[in-house]
Formats: structure tokens, sequence, C-alpha cells
């Protein structure tokens, strides 16, 4: 910008929308005047949502109209919009005043509903102006008006509301293809668009922001769910703004093994993403569940992520290899999420973490392990499994998390794989556990495959899983092709 | 009777006071009952709609005329208002008309507490009598008329 300071921008005050999620995905909330309008399919979710920002927003000094037409009896949306956590009854014909216009628009013309609308908001003075549904004030006079009739009444419509300072929402049952050459569309300064579709048995909600003057919103379609609570939106980018860079120099962090430390120059880098890998058997959740001791004991909280054993059942097994991890559940250094298959949606889950990380604090976190989070999720975000996945790794290591996760790879000899999700590209650090057959006994190694931060040893070493956890010996010499699991004398 | 509940019958009550304790002579020579329910018009006819209104009424007037027969000589115009039959008989126009008009009330509010529950009827009424205190079904008389 040429030949002016910033300073002299007008500061366009962002409203809060009194819906969790949505403020972080408008870029900080709603722009106070905007012209804005609620589009969805019936049943996803558009009155609640106007309801919330009302409730939000509502003061004696600047109340809140709501305008209902045709469509949803005014008596019934009371009914069920006070079921929901966000509606304060004594704020209803106080400063929120919910106005028929069914009459108008079924009597009159656009002149005279657009008379109605300008009269009751030039005695109230109102800071949020809700017209629900607008659609069928538009369906009504869309036979008998023209459409240079319609737009000067969307555009005197929207001049007059922005001219008494009043931000509005027009709800709308809207498709997608009804966008385009819509003056309504062309009109609005922000459009945010709701959708529902069923798969299986969950029902899967997002919300986009499709169009928003005047500032930066979240791009892409973000889950939300309908709560007691009302609306809660999970933005696709966890509410985080910007990816932390990672340090050069990072500390290392132990693994509670010395000997794997010492295999990975002394640790793991420090909001690293870590993978476990191996077949059924090979330890990886005792890796796992040493990590996390191992932090506790240097007084660092820590988070699992359990999706196939109880809290109580992992901490129990941890107890069998001598690991106290009860102690810390009691003291809340230790918090053990159980995820159940809830048909919970990725974004959902990651807040879920996210709040939990932020609770307690946790510098260390375990997901034990990517087959259960997989299993865990509604059948529409299994597909989109490895792009979520990259998005909750980024975002955690974003905030200085170190991150173990275990993977199930199926055990096949004459090969060597590393995950069936092809998600090595997505962690900092592999190390790789499996069975080998030797001398008609099936035995145990492990390799370090990566370590993006830095060098580590390139040796197979033998190791073994004892009442004192896992105990790595030396490398296993005199075979080759030990990674194919049956190896060679040389 | 049917499920009006006591929040309805108590408010219903009130109203009447309300209504009672204003300056006789009305224009409509109507009621404190059916004053009351007009008063509701307004209100009622902003949230829910000139129709919304009516049907309401409608429904009232039907279920209150179950159990007050004085009630069939009265039905509701086209803009809500009530309208007594022309060829009602005074006589029977006053034969226990004050008990149907209250038993309308009744119902009429007890439709809106079940369709809209206590809390937000209250704020309703308190559009149409703004200096009621109107708080909850305990409340003393004697406060309401002060």
């Amino acid at each position: 910008m040429t030949g002016r300071d910033r300073q002299d921008n007008v500061i366009i005050r962002r409203l809060p929308t009194g819906i969790p999620g949505f403020d972080d995905v408008l870029g900080g909330g709603l722009p106070e005047y905007s012209f804005n309008i609620i589009a969805g399919a019936p049943g996803s979710g558009k009155t609640t949502m106007g309801h919330q920002i009302v409730f939000a927003n509502a003061t004696p000094e600047r109340p809140a109209l709501y305008f209902t037409v045709l469509g949803e009896p005014a008596l019934k949306m009371l009914r069920y919009q006070q079921q929901f956590g966000f509606f304060d009854q004594s704020k209803v014909n106080d400063c929120i005043r919910f106005i028929n216009l069914s009459q108008v628009v079924m009597d009159k013309d656009l002149d005279a509903v657009l008379a109605e609308i300008i009269r009751e908001v030039e005695s109230s003075n109102p800071g949020i102006v809700v017209v629900d549904s607008f659609r069928t004030v538009v369906r009504k006079f869309q036979g008998t008006s023209g459409e240079i009739e319609m737009q000067a009444f969307v555009q005197r419509l929207a001049l007059h509301l922005t001219s008494w300072q009043a931000t509005t929402f027009l709800i709308g049952e809207y498709v997608e293809g009804e966008m385009r050459d819509n003056p309504v569309f062309t009109v609005a300064d922000g459009l945010f668009w709701l959708s529902q579709s069923v798969e299986r048995n969950s029902i899967v909600r997002k919300v986009q922001i499709m169009k928003l003057r005047g500032q930066y919103s979240v791009p892409g379609l973000h889950t939300f769910r309908m709560t007691a609570e009302g609306v809660q939106i999970f933005p696709r980018n966890f509410g985080l703004v910007e990816r932390k860079a990672k340090h050069v120099s990072r500390p290392r962090i132990s693994t509670g093994n010395a000997e794997l430390d010492s295999m990975i120059a002394g640790g793991v880098p420090q909001g690293d993403s870590l993978l476990i890998a191996g077949a059924s058997g090979t330890g990886k959740s005792l890796i796992a569940t040493q990590f996390i001791a191992e932090g506790l004991r240097q007084g660092e909280a820590g988070l699992v992520l359990v999706f196939e054993e109880r809290p109580e059942e992992y901490a129990n097994r941890a107890n069998s290899f001598g690991l106290d991890l009860e102690g810390p559940l009691e003291t809340g250094k230790l918090g053990i999420l159980y995820l159940r298959p809830l048909d919970l949606s990725v974004d959902e889950t990651m807040q879920e973490i996210f709040t939990a990380v932020k609770k307690i604090d946790a510098k260390r976190v375990v997901i034990d392990s990517l087959a259960g989070f997989e299993m865990a999720l509604a059948p529409g975000f299994r597909q989109d499994f490895r792009e979520s996945l990259y998005r909750m790794i980024t975002a955690m290591a974003g905030i200085g998390v170190t991150i173990l996760s275990t993977v199930e790879v199926p055990e096949v000899f004459n090969e060597f794989q590393f995950s069936s999700y092809a998600i090595s590209f997505l962690t900092d650090d592999i190390i790789r556990l499996r069975y080998v057959e030797i001398d008609g006994e099936l035995r145990r190694v492990l390799v370090v495959v990566k370590m993006r931060g830095g060098n580590h040893s390139k040796e197979i070493r033998e190791y073994e899983i004892t009442s004192k956890g896992i105990v790595i010996g030396k490398r296993l010499q005199g075979y080759q092709r030990l990674i194919t699991g049956i190896p060679e004398r040389t | 009777m049917n499920e009006a509940s006591l929040a309805a019958q108590d408010l219903a009550r009130r109203l009447i006071a309300l209504e009672s304790a204003q300056e006789p002579g009305s224009d409509t020579g109507d009621s404190p009952a059916l004053r009351a329910v007009d008063k509701l018009r307004f209100p009622l006819s902003k949230l829910a709609g000139a129709d919304g209104f009516r049907f309401l009424l409608t429904r009232a007037l039907t279920l209150a005329k179950a159990y007050s027969p004085s009630l069939t000589q009265i039905h509701v115009e086209s803009n809500g208002s009530l309208q007594r039959a022309m060829d009602t008989p005074v006589s029977e126009a006053s034969n226990g008309a004050a008990d149907g008009e209250t038993a309308l009330l009744v119902e009429l509010i007890g439709l809106l507490i079940a369709f809209i529950g206590e809390a937000l009827t209250l704020q309703l009424l308190r559009v149409a009598w703004p200096d009621a205190k109107l708080k909850d079904a305990s409340m003393d008389q004697k406060e309401i008329l002060q």
C-alpha cells in the first residue's frame, strides 16, 4: 500500500459468534456491520447457529431482532432452541425480539416487507438482525416480482441495515447451484455454508466460509457437531494460525531405554514425531509406555491416547513391567484418553486431545495405536485419515509436543514394510521392530530406520521383552538378510 | 378442565385480577378474562403471526368449550378477535360466562406453557403487562396490585 499508513485504515471490529471454534475459523470473529448469509439444507443447523450469534451479542442497548417468516413456526422454534445451553430465557422479549413477518409476506409485496423490517429496525436500534428464512421471502415473490425488483429489494435491505449499523444474517435453504447469478449472494459480505451427509451410520456435518469480505478466514470444510450447548465447530487448523518452525538445535529427550537412546544419538529430538512399527507382540506398546513413564519420571506431564483398552487396563499392564502410571494418573500428571468408536471426526478428536494437552501441559503424547485411531473414526473420515493424521501431527509438533505413535505392520517374511498407511513420510523418526526366524526360534530385532534430525545407529539389534521392559542386546552378527525375517548365516 | 397446569390457572387468576383492578367500563363490556385474552393478541401475533395467534386461540377455545358450554356461542374471527353470536340471549350470555371465559384464558396460557415453557410464557406476558410483577406462581396477589 503506497502513500498511506496502515494506521489510517478503518478498524473493523469483530463480534464474537458465541459458537466454539467459529471465531477461529472466521479469523477472529464476525466483521461488524456485515451482511451475511447462513445457507444450507433443512436440518443442517442454520437456525441454531443464528440463535447462538444472537444470544452472544444482544444487549439492552443494542438488542437483536429475529424476524421469522414462513417455515418453522416461531413457537416451535423457541420450544426447540431453549433446549440448548446458550439459550437465556431472560433475554427473550427483553434484548432479543422475535417478530413474525408471515402475514406481510403472504398478503403484501416486497416494498411492504421492506417497510416492515425498516420500521422495526428504526424503532429498536438493533445490533443484530436475523431473517429466518429469507429463502421463503424470495420464493414467495419470485413469480410475481422481476429479477430487477428482487435485486433492488436485497440492495435496499442491505443498505438500510448496514446504515443502521446492524450486523445481519439471512438464513436460507439454498443449494450450491443457486449461488450463480443470485443477487443475494452478490450483495452479501459473508457466506457460511452448512452441509451434512450421511455415510453408513454417521452424520457428518461441515461448515465452509465460502465468502468473507474484509478479513482472512480459514479455508476448507470444518467439521461441526450439534451438542447440548449448541453448535460446536472444530477448525481444521485446530485454532493454530502459524506452524512454529522447529529450532535447529533442540534438546533430545530420553525414550526411557538407555540402549535405545544410544542408538538415536541420545534421544528423540523434542517436538519430533516418532513412529514405532512392528507386528503384534513385538513390544510397541511397551516402548510407548516406557517413553511416557520416562517423561513422568523427569517431571513432564504426558498424555496417552488408547483405543483398544481401557485406561485402567493400560495402567495395570504398565505396572506389570514396574512402570507406575497409576500415581501420576491420580495426581493429574498423566492423562489417558480412551477414545471409542463413537463416530468421532478427526477434528473433534483433535480438539479433545488439544484440550487435554493444554489442560495438563503435556510434553509427551503417545498414540497407541494408529490402527485403533482409524477404527475410532467415523466412516466418513477414514478416507481422509492420512491427511488428517498429517494435520494432527503437524499441529501437535507445532506446540512443542513430542509424539510417539505405534502402528501394527503385518509380519511378512521376505518383505520389510514400514506401515500400511504409507505414513512414513509424515513422521520424523521411525523405529522398526520385527520377528526373525533363527535356528527354529522366533526372535525379535529392532532397527532405527530414520531420524530426520540427525545420525542414528544403522545396526540391527536383537532385543527381548522381560519383566523389566525391553532389553536391547548387541548387534546380531553372523547373519545377513535379517530384515527379511528369514536370515542366512554369513 | 383438562391438563391445564396449576401454573396456567395461577397466571390466569393473576391476570384477571390485574384487569379487574383497571378502570371499569371498557368499550366492549368484556369481562376481565376476555380483556386479558385480547391483550395477549399483540405480543402473540408479533411472535407467532396473526395466523399463529388465531390458531392458538381457536385451539384454546375448543379445549375450554369441552367443559364450559357457555363458550359455544363464541368464535374466533379471522383477525383473531373473539365474537359472541348475535342471537345469543342475554341470560344465556351471562350464565356461567365468567367461568367459561376464565377457562379460555387458562387454556390459552396452558398452551403457551406446553409449547414454550413457563419462563418464556412469563416473558411474553410481561410484554402485555409491563408494569405487573409477574415472577413466579407463588407471588402474592397483594404484590401484583401494588
